[in-house]
Protein backbone atom coordinates (compact mmCIF):
# COMPACT_ATOMS: atom_id res chain seq x y z
CA UNK A 1 0.00 0.00 0.00
CA UNK A 2 1.44 3.31 -1.23
CA UNK A 3 1.98 6.47 1.82
CA UNK A 4 2.85 8.58 -0.02
CA UNK A 5 2.06 9.32 -3.86
CA UNK A 6 3.17 12.39 -6.13
CA UNK A 7 1.89 13.29 -9.66
CA UNK A 8 3.50 15.64 -11.91
CA UNK A 9 4.59 17.52 -8.39
CA UNK A 10 6.84 20.48 -8.33
CA UNK A 11 7.86 23.34 -6.57
CA UNK A 12 9.09 26.92 -7.16
CA UNK A 13 10.94 29.52 -5.06
CA UNK A 14 10.26 32.78 -7.25
CA UNK A 15 12.49 31.80 -10.12
CA UNK A 16 14.31 29.19 -8.95
CA UNK A 17 12.84 25.57 -9.78
CA UNK A 18 13.24 23.65 -6.47
CA UNK A 19 11.23 20.17 -8.07
CA UNK A 20 10.16 19.44 -11.23
CA UNK A 21 7.61 17.39 -12.38
CA UNK A 22 8.27 15.02 -9.57
CA UNK A 23 6.06 11.47 -9.69
CA UNK A 24 6.27 8.77 -7.47
CA UNK A 25 4.44 6.32 -5.37
CA UNK A 26 6.12 5.09 -1.77
CA UNK A 27 5.16 1.92 0.01
CA UNK A 28 4.46 1.50 3.62
CA UNK A 29 6.50 0.57 6.05
CA UNK A 30 9.70 0.52 4.34
CA UNK A 31 13.17 2.33 5.20
CA UNK A 32 13.29 4.48 2.47
CA UNK A 33 16.83 6.40 1.39
CA UNK A 34 16.20 9.95 -0.12
CA UNK A 35 19.29 10.52 -1.84
CA UNK A 36 20.63 13.82 -3.73
CA UNK A 37 23.64 15.86 -3.72
CA UNK A 38 23.43 19.29 -2.20
CA UNK A 39 20.60 21.15 -3.40
CA UNK A 40 19.02 18.04 -5.26
CA UNK A 41 15.74 19.12 -3.96
CA UNK A 42 16.05 16.23 -1.57
CA UNK A 43 14.83 18.57 2.01
CA UNK A 44 11.89 20.54 -0.27
CA UNK A 45 10.54 17.43 -0.96
CA UNK A 46 10.33 16.28 2.51
CA UNK A 47 8.94 19.37 3.39
CA UNK A 48 6.30 19.45 1.28
CA UNK A 49 5.48 15.25 2.25
CA UNK A 50 5.67 17.03 6.06
CA UNK A 51 2.83 19.39 5.06
CA UNK A 52 4.85 22.04 5.48
CA UNK A 53 5.37 23.36 1.82
CA UNK A 54 2.59 23.74 -0.63
CA UNK A 55 3.41 22.54 -4.39
CA UNK A 56 3.56 24.93 -6.71
CA UNK A 57 1.49 22.16 -9.40
CA UNK A 58 1.17 18.57 -9.36
CA UNK A 59 -0.21 16.97 -6.05
CA UNK A 60 0.91 14.89 -3.41
CA UNK A 61 -0.79 12.79 -1.43
CA UNK A 62 0.28 11.28 2.10
CA UNK A 63 -1.86 8.66 3.78
CA UNK A 64 -4.52 9.67 0.92
CA UNK A 65 -4.60 12.67 2.15
CA UNK A 66 -3.29 16.60 1.11
CA UNK A 67 -0.85 17.20 3.56
CA UNK A 68 -0.20 20.61 3.39
CA UNK A 69 -1.05 22.04 6.88
CA UNK A 70 -3.40 19.41 7.63
CA UNK A 71 -3.63 18.12 11.40
CA UNK A 72 -4.32 14.23 10.48
CA UNK A 73 -1.27 14.25 8.54
CA UNK A 74 0.94 15.86 11.50
CA UNK A 75 -0.53 13.43 13.82
CA UNK A 76 0.63 10.69 12.35
CA UNK A 77 4.32 11.85 11.37
CA UNK A 78 7.00 13.61 12.60
CA UNK A 79 9.99 15.14 10.92
CA UNK A 80 13.39 15.69 12.38
CA UNK A 81 16.28 17.32 11.35
CA UNK A 82 18.95 19.71 12.54
CA UNK A 83 16.79 22.40 12.74
CA UNK A 84 14.23 20.88 15.60
CA UNK A 85 13.93 23.34 18.54
CA UNK A 86 12.42 23.57 21.90
CA UNK A 87 11.51 26.08 23.82
CA UNK A 88 14.19 27.31 26.03
CA UNK A 89 12.72 27.24 28.89
CA UNK A 90 12.29 23.36 28.64
CA UNK A 91 15.12 20.73 30.11
CA UNK A 92 15.37 17.58 28.13
CA UNK A 93 13.44 15.91 30.40
CA UNK A 94 10.67 18.31 30.39
CA UNK A 95 10.95 17.79 25.92
CA UNK A 96 10.32 14.06 26.87
CA UNK A 97 7.17 15.28 28.79
CA UNK A 98 6.50 17.32 26.07
CA UNK A 99 6.31 14.57 23.58
CA UNK A 100 4.69 12.33 25.69
CA UNK A 101 1.74 14.11 25.97
CA UNK A 102 1.93 15.11 22.23
CA UNK A 103 2.65 11.74 20.75
CA UNK A 104 -0.06 8.61 21.32
CA UNK A 105 2.46 5.88 20.73
CA UNK A 106 5.08 7.75 22.71
CA UNK A 107 8.13 5.72 24.31
CA UNK A 108 9.50 7.36 27.35
CA UNK A 109 11.41 4.23 28.65
CA UNK A 110 12.98 3.66 25.80
CA UNK A 111 13.91 7.32 25.31
CA UNK A 112 15.43 7.32 28.63
CA UNK A 113 17.31 4.00 28.11
CA UNK A 114 18.53 5.57 24.69
CA UNK A 115 19.76 8.68 26.07
CA UNK A 116 21.47 7.19 29.10
CA UNK A 117 23.19 5.29 26.39
CA UNK A 118 24.40 8.37 24.57
CA UNK A 119 25.41 9.99 27.57
CA UNK A 120 23.25 12.74 27.26
CA UNK A 121 22.44 14.54 30.81
CA UNK A 122 18.53 15.12 31.21
CA UNK A 123 19.02 17.95 33.14
CA UNK A 124 20.36 20.30 30.34
CA UNK A 125 18.51 22.74 27.71
CA UNK A 126 18.08 21.55 24.04
CA UNK A 127 20.19 24.68 23.43
CA UNK A 128 22.98 23.36 26.01
CA UNK A 129 23.59 20.14 23.45
CA UNK A 130 26.82 19.74 21.18
CA UNK A 131 26.18 19.24 17.71
CA UNK A 132 26.31 15.46 18.00
CA UNK A 133 24.34 15.33 20.91
CA UNK A 134 21.62 17.73 19.67
CA UNK A 135 21.32 15.59 16.62
CA UNK A 136 21.34 12.15 19.22
CA UNK A 137 18.48 13.98 20.74
CA UNK A 138 16.67 14.89 18.14
CA UNK A 139 16.93 11.13 16.24
CA UNK A 140 15.66 9.51 19.79
CA UNK A 141 12.81 12.01 19.81
CA UNK A 142 12.10 10.89 16.50
CA UNK A 143 12.35 6.99 17.52
CA UNK A 144 10.25 7.04 20.31
CA UNK A 145 7.61 9.08 18.93
CA UNK A 146 6.63 6.24 16.63
CA UNK A 147 4.53 8.08 14.12
CA UNK A 148 3.46 5.57 11.12
CA UNK A 149 5.88 8.16 8.79
CA UNK A 150 9.34 9.12 10.31
CA UNK A 151 10.95 11.65 8.30
CA UNK A 152 14.95 11.99 8.84
CA UNK A 153 16.51 14.69 7.29
CA UNK A 154 20.50 14.66 7.55
CA UNK A 155 19.74 12.71 11.02
CA UNK A 156 23.27 11.64 11.91
CA UNK A 157 24.93 15.17 10.64
CA UNK A 158 27.67 15.90 13.70
CA UNK A 159 27.67 12.82 14.88
CA UNK A 160 30.70 10.78 15.42
CA UNK A 161 31.19 7.62 13.61
CA UNK A 162 30.49 5.10 16.71
CA UNK A 163 27.60 6.77 17.70
CA UNK A 164 26.39 6.80 14.08
CA UNK A 165 26.97 3.45 13.58
CA UNK A 166 24.84 2.32 16.71
CA UNK A 167 21.68 4.78 15.75
CA UNK A 168 21.67 3.00 12.02
CA UNK A 169 21.18 -0.16 14.22
CA UNK A 170 19.09 1.74 16.94
CA UNK A 171 16.35 2.72 13.85
CA UNK A 172 16.42 -0.71 12.43
CA UNK A 173 15.73 -2.40 15.64
CA UNK A 174 13.03 0.42 16.28
CA UNK A 175 11.79 -0.73 12.80
CA UNK A 176 11.81 -4.31 13.51
CA UNK A 177 9.96 -3.43 16.77
CA UNK A 178 7.10 -1.42 15.52
CA UNK A 179 7.31 -1.69 11.49
CA UNK A 180 6.76 2.08 9.73
CA UNK A 181 7.65 4.13 6.91
CA UNK A 182 11.46 5.64 7.08
CA UNK A 183 11.81 8.30 4.82
CA UNK A 184 15.92 8.99 5.56
CA UNK A 185 17.48 11.77 3.72
CA UNK A 186 21.50 11.13 4.26
CA UNK A 187 24.92 12.10 2.83
CA UNK A 188 26.22 8.79 4.59
CA UNK A 189 24.60 6.32 1.95
CA UNK A 190 27.63 3.71 2.15
CA UNK A 191 26.80 3.86 6.22
CA UNK A 192 23.31 3.60 5.31
CA UNK A 193 23.05 0.72 2.63
CA UNK A 194 22.56 -1.94 5.37
CA UNK A 195 19.23 -0.64 6.96
CA UNK A 196 17.73 0.48 3.52
CA UNK A 197 15.06 -1.12 1.09
CA UNK A 198 14.71 1.12 -1.37
CA UNK A 199 16.25 4.27 -2.56
CA UNK A 200 14.75 7.53 -4.40
CA UNK A 201 17.60 9.53 -6.27
CA UNK A 202 16.93 13.38 -6.99
CA UNK A 203 19.06 15.12 -8.99
CA UNK A 204 18.58 18.69 -10.22
CA UNK A 205 14.71 18.61 -8.58
CA UNK A 206 13.62 15.52 -10.46
CA UNK A 207 13.68 11.99 -9.33
CA UNK A 208 16.26 9.90 -11.83
CA UNK A 209 15.87 6.46 -9.96
CA UNK A 210 13.60 4.79 -7.54
CA UNK A 211 14.00 0.91 -6.73
CA UNK A 212 14.88 -1.48 -4.62
CA UNK A 213 18.18 -1.19 -3.06
CA UNK A 214 19.92 -4.98 -5.02
CA UNK A 215 17.94 -3.53 -8.30
CA UNK A 216 19.28 0.10 -7.94
CA UNK A 217 22.88 -1.25 -7.39
CA UNK A 218 23.05 -2.64 -10.70
CA UNK A 219 21.97 0.12 -12.54
CA UNK A 220 25.88 -0.04 -13.02
CA UNK A 221 28.96 -1.96 -13.76
CA UNK A 222 32.06 -1.33 -13.54
CA UNK A 223 34.23 -2.62 -16.39
CA UNK A 224 37.96 -3.62 -16.51
CA UNK A 225 40.31 -4.80 -19.64
CA UNK A 226 42.79 -3.99 -22.21
CA UNK A 227 41.65 -0.56 -23.70
CA UNK A 228 41.77 -2.45 -27.44
CA UNK A 229 39.68 -4.55 -26.18
CA UNK A 230 36.94 -1.97 -24.59
CA UNK A 231 37.59 0.34 -26.91
CA UNK A 232 34.75 -0.99 -29.32
CA UNK A 233 32.36 -1.85 -26.53
CA UNK A 234 32.15 1.43 -25.02
CA UNK A 235 32.39 3.60 -28.01
CA UNK A 236 28.41 2.17 -28.61
CA UNK A 237 27.54 2.65 -24.68
CA UNK A 238 26.93 5.28 -22.12
CA UNK A 239 30.34 5.62 -20.15
CA UNK A 240 29.81 7.51 -17.02
CA UNK A 241 33.55 7.54 -16.03
CA UNK A 242 36.66 6.59 -18.08
CA UNK A 243 40.45 6.07 -17.05
CA UNK A 244 43.13 4.56 -18.89
CA UNK A 245 46.36 3.70 -17.36
CA UNK A 246 49.65 1.74 -18.65
CA UNK A 247 47.30 -0.11 -21.69
CA UNK A 248 44.18 -1.21 -19.01
CA UNK A 249 40.93 0.76 -19.59
CA UNK A 250 38.22 0.60 -16.44
CA UNK A 251 35.15 2.20 -17.13
CA UNK A 252 31.66 2.39 -15.00
CA UNK A 253 28.41 2.12 -17.60
CA UNK A 254 25.04 1.77 -17.49
CA UNK A 255 24.20 -2.33 -17.06
CA UNK A 256 21.55 -2.49 -18.82
CA UNK A 257 22.62 -1.35 -21.97
CA UNK A 258 25.27 -3.92 -21.82
CA UNK A 259 24.29 -6.46 -23.84
CA UNK A 260 27.28 -8.73 -24.20
CA UNK A 261 27.44 -12.03 -22.08
CA UNK A 262 29.53 -11.41 -18.95
CA UNK A 263 31.53 -15.28 -20.60
CA UNK A 264 32.51 -13.34 -23.80
CA UNK A 265 33.53 -9.96 -22.13
CA UNK A 266 35.63 -12.59 -19.82
CA UNK A 267 37.35 -14.61 -23.17
CA UNK A 268 38.36 -10.79 -24.08
CA UNK A 269 40.28 -10.28 -21.03
CA UNK A 270 37.29 -7.93 -19.68
CA UNK A 271 35.82 -8.13 -15.69
CA UNK A 272 32.83 -7.17 -15.09
CA UNK A 273 32.39 -5.24 -10.99
CA UNK A 274 29.23 -4.28 -9.35
CA UNK A 275 29.54 -1.16 -7.70
CA UNK A 276 27.83 -0.25 -4.08
CA UNK A 277 24.93 1.96 -3.60
CA UNK A 278 27.05 5.09 -3.13
CA UNK A 279 29.06 4.51 -6.15
CA UNK A 280 26.20 4.53 -8.44
CA UNK A 281 24.67 7.41 -6.77
CA UNK A 282 27.71 9.14 -7.38
CA UNK A 283 27.89 8.19 -10.93
CA UNK A 284 23.98 8.92 -11.24
CA UNK A 285 24.86 12.56 -10.38
CA UNK A 286 27.92 13.53 -11.25
CA UNK A 287 27.92 16.27 -14.21
CA UNK A 288 29.58 14.66 -17.36
CA UNK A 289 33.01 16.66 -17.89
CA UNK A 290 32.98 18.39 -14.75
CA UNK A 291 36.40 17.82 -13.03
CA UNK A 292 37.81 19.57 -9.94
CA UNK A 293 41.40 18.61 -11.26
CA UNK A 294 40.81 21.01 -13.82
CA UNK A 295 39.96 24.27 -11.98
CA UNK A 296 43.51 23.71 -10.36
CA UNK A 297 45.34 23.09 -14.23
CA UNK B 1 0.31 -0.68 7.79
CA UNK B 2 0.39 0.19 11.45
CA UNK B 3 -3.13 2.30 12.33
CA UNK B 4 -3.19 5.67 11.99
CA UNK B 5 -4.09 7.39 15.01
CA UNK B 6 -6.59 10.17 14.92
CA UNK B 7 -6.43 13.20 17.06
CA UNK B 8 -8.65 15.86 16.67
CA UNK B 9 -7.94 20.01 16.18
CA UNK B 10 -9.74 20.68 19.51
CA UNK B 11 -7.44 18.48 21.05
CA UNK B 12 -4.75 19.28 19.68
CA UNK B 13 -5.16 22.75 20.30
CA UNK B 14 -5.89 22.31 23.80
CA UNK B 15 -2.91 20.32 24.13
CA UNK B 16 -0.72 23.52 22.71
CA UNK B 17 -2.90 26.02 24.90
CA UNK B 18 -1.85 23.73 27.98
CA UNK B 19 1.90 24.15 26.87
CA UNK B 20 2.35 27.66 25.08
CA UNK B 21 0.21 29.07 28.47
CA UNK B 22 3.29 27.74 30.56
CA UNK B 23 6.18 28.60 28.21
CA UNK B 24 5.42 31.74 27.33
CA UNK B 25 4.78 32.98 30.84
CA UNK B 26 7.93 35.28 30.70
CA UNK B 27 5.18 37.85 28.61
CA UNK B 28 3.36 37.85 31.56
CA UNK B 29 6.51 38.71 33.81
CA UNK B 30 7.70 41.82 31.41
CA UNK B 31 4.29 42.71 31.91
CA UNK B 32 4.71 43.05 35.34
CA UNK B 33 7.85 44.73 35.34
CA UNK B 34 6.82 47.14 33.19
CA UNK B 35 3.68 47.87 35.21
CA UNK B 36 6.08 48.62 38.12
CA UNK B 37 8.58 51.00 36.48
CA UNK B 38 5.73 52.84 35.15
CA UNK B 39 3.69 52.87 38.49
CA UNK B 40 7.15 54.34 40.14
CA UNK B 41 7.25 57.05 37.72
CA UNK B 42 3.70 58.06 37.68
CA UNK B 43 3.78 58.05 41.22
CA UNK B 44 4.12 61.44 41.98
CA UNK B 45 1.92 62.75 39.37
CA UNK B 46 -0.76 60.16 38.32
CA UNK B 47 -2.24 59.92 35.45
CA UNK B 48 -3.03 63.18 35.32
CA UNK B 49 -2.56 66.63 37.15
CA UNK B 50 -3.39 69.58 37.32
CA UNK B 51 -2.60 72.59 39.86
CA UNK B 52 -4.15 75.83 41.51
CA UNK B 53 -3.38 78.55 43.30
CA UNK B 54 -4.40 81.91 44.61
CA UNK B 55 -2.40 84.17 47.48
CA UNK B 56 -0.55 81.68 49.57
CA UNK B 57 -2.63 78.71 48.73
CA UNK B 58 -1.40 76.38 46.32
CA UNK B 59 -3.94 73.09 45.30
CA UNK B 60 -1.96 70.24 43.56
CA UNK B 61 -4.57 67.34 42.27
CA UNK B 62 -3.02 64.27 41.13
CA UNK B 63 -5.81 61.99 39.36
CA UNK B 64 -4.67 57.93 39.97
CA UNK B 65 -6.68 55.67 37.59
CA UNK B 66 -5.95 52.93 35.51
CA UNK B 67 -5.00 54.39 32.30
CA UNK B 68 -1.69 54.75 32.50
CA UNK B 69 -1.19 50.70 33.31
CA UNK B 70 -4.22 50.34 30.75
CA UNK B 71 -1.56 52.01 27.89
CA UNK B 72 1.14 50.06 28.82
CA UNK B 73 -0.74 47.00 29.01
CA UNK B 74 -2.29 47.58 25.27
CA UNK B 75 1.23 48.23 23.67
CA UNK B 76 2.36 44.97 25.79
CA UNK B 77 0.09 42.76 24.27
CA UNK B 78 0.65 44.41 20.72
CA UNK B 79 4.56 43.43 20.87
CA UNK B 80 3.48 39.93 22.68
CA UNK B 81 0.83 39.51 19.44
CA UNK B 82 4.12 40.35 17.17
CA UNK B 83 6.28 37.46 19.18
CA UNK B 84 4.03 34.65 18.84
CA UNK B 85 4.41 34.61 15.27
CA UNK B 86 7.89 34.92 15.58
CA UNK B 87 10.33 32.06 13.32
CA UNK B 88 11.61 30.94 16.69
CA UNK B 89 7.79 30.46 18.19
CA UNK B 90 6.91 29.02 14.89
CA UNK B 91 9.93 26.52 15.19
CA UNK B 92 9.09 25.30 18.29
CA UNK B 93 5.51 24.75 17.24
CA UNK B 94 6.29 22.41 14.55
CA UNK B 95 8.35 20.29 16.89
CA UNK B 96 5.31 18.93 18.31
CA UNK B 97 1.90 17.42 17.03
CA UNK B 98 0.71 20.45 15.09
CA UNK B 99 -0.66 23.01 12.14
CA UNK B 100 -0.66 26.76 11.42
CA UNK B 101 -4.12 26.53 11.89
CA UNK B 102 -3.56 24.75 15.06
CA UNK B 103 -0.83 27.32 16.66
CA UNK B 104 -2.61 30.45 15.26
CA UNK B 105 -6.30 29.02 17.18
CA UNK B 106 -3.87 28.10 20.26
CA UNK B 107 -2.15 31.40 20.43
CA UNK B 108 -5.34 33.12 20.17
CA UNK B 109 -6.23 31.53 23.41
CA UNK B 110 -3.08 32.06 24.93
CA UNK B 111 -3.76 35.65 23.80
CA UNK B 112 -7.22 35.87 25.11
CA UNK B 113 -6.22 34.01 28.75
CA UNK B 114 -2.99 36.66 28.88
CA UNK B 115 -5.43 39.55 28.37
CA UNK B 116 -7.21 38.52 31.37
CA UNK B 117 -4.57 37.90 33.59
CA UNK B 118 -2.93 41.30 32.39
CA UNK B 119 -6.29 42.96 33.69
CA UNK B 120 -5.79 40.85 37.12
CA UNK B 121 -2.18 42.69 37.00
CA UNK B 122 -3.22 46.25 35.89
CA UNK B 123 -5.49 46.02 38.84
CA UNK B 124 -3.35 44.76 41.35
CA UNK B 125 -0.82 47.38 40.05
CA UNK B 126 -3.64 50.54 40.05
CA UNK B 127 -4.16 49.41 44.10
CA UNK B 128 -0.45 49.04 44.78
CA UNK B 129 0.52 52.55 43.74
CA UNK B 130 -2.28 54.14 45.39
CA UNK B 131 -1.62 52.38 48.81
CA UNK B 132 2.14 52.81 47.81
CA UNK B 133 1.64 56.65 47.67
CA UNK B 134 -0.52 57.34 50.27
CA UNK B 135 1.65 55.75 52.99
CA UNK B 136 5.16 57.51 51.06
CA UNK B 137 3.76 61.11 50.36
CA UNK B 138 0.71 61.32 52.84
CA UNK B 139 -1.52 62.83 50.40
CA UNK B 140 -4.84 63.95 50.56
CA UNK B 141 -6.98 60.80 48.99
CA UNK B 142 -10.18 61.52 47.59
CA UNK B 143 -12.03 58.03 46.28
CA UNK B 144 -14.45 57.86 44.20
CA UNK B 145 -15.03 54.27 44.45
CA UNK B 146 -13.07 51.73 46.04
CA UNK B 147 -13.89 48.98 43.62
CA UNK B 148 -13.14 49.48 40.01
CA UNK B 149 -16.58 48.36 38.56
CA UNK B 150 -16.77 45.35 35.91
CA UNK B 151 -17.20 47.20 32.97
CA UNK B 152 -13.91 49.39 33.43
CA UNK B 153 -12.48 45.58 33.43
CA UNK B 154 -14.36 44.71 30.55
CA UNK B 155 -12.89 47.61 28.87
CA UNK B 156 -9.65 46.93 30.13
CA UNK B 157 -9.85 43.33 28.77
CA UNK B 158 -11.42 43.94 25.58
CA UNK B 159 -8.90 46.61 24.25
CA UNK B 160 -5.70 43.80 25.97
CA UNK B 161 -6.79 41.65 23.38
CA UNK B 162 -7.71 44.01 20.40
CA UNK B 163 -4.31 44.65 20.36
CA UNK B 164 -3.15 41.21 20.90
CA UNK B 165 -5.28 40.27 18.27
CA UNK B 166 -3.75 43.31 15.94
CA UNK B 167 -0.33 42.00 16.92
CA UNK B 168 -1.09 38.85 15.97
CA UNK B 169 -2.65 39.48 12.57
CA UNK B 170 0.47 41.56 11.92
CA UNK B 171 2.67 39.45 12.36
CA UNK B 172 0.57 36.56 11.13
CA UNK B 173 0.24 38.55 7.69
CA UNK B 174 4.14 38.84 7.25
CA UNK B 175 4.42 35.12 7.33
CA UNK B 176 1.48 34.37 5.04
CA UNK B 177 0.92 34.39 1.37
CA UNK B 178 2.84 37.04 -0.63
CA UNK B 179 -0.46 38.36 -1.74
CA UNK B 180 -1.29 39.17 1.96
CA UNK B 181 2.20 40.84 2.45
CA UNK B 182 1.76 43.01 -0.37
CA UNK B 183 -1.58 43.72 0.72
CA UNK B 184 -0.64 44.54 4.14
CA UNK B 185 2.34 46.64 3.09
CA UNK B 186 -0.09 48.70 0.82
CA UNK B 187 -2.77 48.91 3.35
CA UNK B 188 -0.14 50.79 5.70
CA UNK B 189 1.20 52.76 3.07
CA UNK B 190 -2.11 54.33 2.42
CA UNK B 191 -2.81 54.31 5.99
CA UNK B 192 0.49 56.97 6.43
CA UNK B 193 -0.32 58.81 3.53
CA UNK B 194 -3.83 59.48 4.80
CA UNK B 195 -2.53 60.34 8.48
CA UNK B 196 0.04 62.59 6.96
CA UNK B 197 -2.09 64.08 3.95
CA UNK B 198 -5.01 65.22 6.86
CA UNK B 199 -4.12 64.67 10.58
CA UNK B 200 -7.05 66.35 11.32
CA UNK B 201 -9.82 63.78 9.50
CA UNK B 202 -8.55 61.38 12.63
CA UNK B 203 -10.72 61.77 15.92
CA UNK B 204 -10.79 59.38 18.55
CA UNK B 205 -13.12 61.49 20.48
CA UNK B 206 -16.15 59.57 19.55
CA UNK B 207 -15.12 56.37 20.22
CA UNK B 208 -13.37 57.31 23.28
CA UNK B 209 -16.08 58.54 24.95
CA UNK B 210 -18.77 55.97 23.98
CA UNK B 211 -20.05 54.09 27.16
CA UNK B 212 -18.17 51.31 28.04
CA UNK B 213 -20.42 48.43 27.35
CA UNK B 214 -20.37 49.48 23.79
CA UNK B 215 -16.89 50.26 23.41
CA UNK B 216 -16.04 46.54 24.88
CA UNK B 217 -18.32 45.08 22.15
CA UNK B 218 -17.06 47.59 19.70
CA UNK B 219 -13.48 46.43 20.33
CA UNK B 220 -14.33 42.72 20.64
CA UNK B 221 -16.15 42.25 17.81
CA UNK B 222 -12.60 43.84 16.00
CA UNK B 223 -10.81 41.49 18.13
CA UNK B 224 -12.82 38.65 16.27
CA UNK B 225 -12.60 39.95 13.34
CA UNK B 226 -8.42 39.87 13.62
CA UNK B 227 -8.50 36.49 14.97
CA UNK B 228 -10.21 35.18 12.03
CA UNK B 229 -8.01 36.78 9.71
CA UNK B 230 -4.94 35.20 11.65
CA UNK B 231 -6.43 32.24 11.65
CA UNK B 232 -7.62 32.47 7.76
CA UNK B 233 -3.98 33.46 7.30
CA UNK B 234 -2.03 30.78 8.97
CA UNK B 235 -4.10 27.93 7.36
CA UNK B 236 -2.79 29.49 4.16
CA UNK B 237 0.72 29.86 4.95
CA UNK B 238 3.98 27.86 4.31
CA UNK B 239 6.52 27.15 7.03
CA UNK B 240 10.43 25.83 6.50
CA UNK B 241 12.87 25.26 9.29
CA UNK B 242 15.43 26.30 6.86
Amino acid sequence: MNIIQCEELSKSFGRRHALQRITCALDAEKIIGIIGRNGAGKSTLLNIFAGYLKPTNGSCRVFNENPFNNIHTASNMIFIDDQLSFSHYLSLEDILKLGADFYPNWQNDLAYRMLDYAGIDLTLKHQQLSKGQSATFNLVYGLVSRCALTILDEPMNGMDEVIRTDFYRAILKEYLAFPRTFLISSHHLQEMETILEEILLIDEGTVIAHAPLDEFKEQLVLLNGPSEALAELLSEMEVYTQKTVTGTTSAIVNARKLFVSEEILRTKGITVSSLTASEVCKYLTSKKGRDIDAIFD
Amino acid sequence: MQSLTNISLNTIVKKQVKWKAQLYISALSSLVISQIIFGVLTSSTGSGSSGHGGGNISVQFSDYSLDIFLIVSVIWAFIVGLLFTTKAYRMDDLSVISSRTSSAIANIFVMIIYSFMAVIIIVSSYYLQVLGVSFMEKKFFVIESLFISPSTLIVCFSSICLFGAIGLLFGTSFKGPVVVKIFVLMFMLLALLFIFMSPGSINLMPFIMLPNLMMSVLNLLVASLCFSLTIWIANKSEVSRK
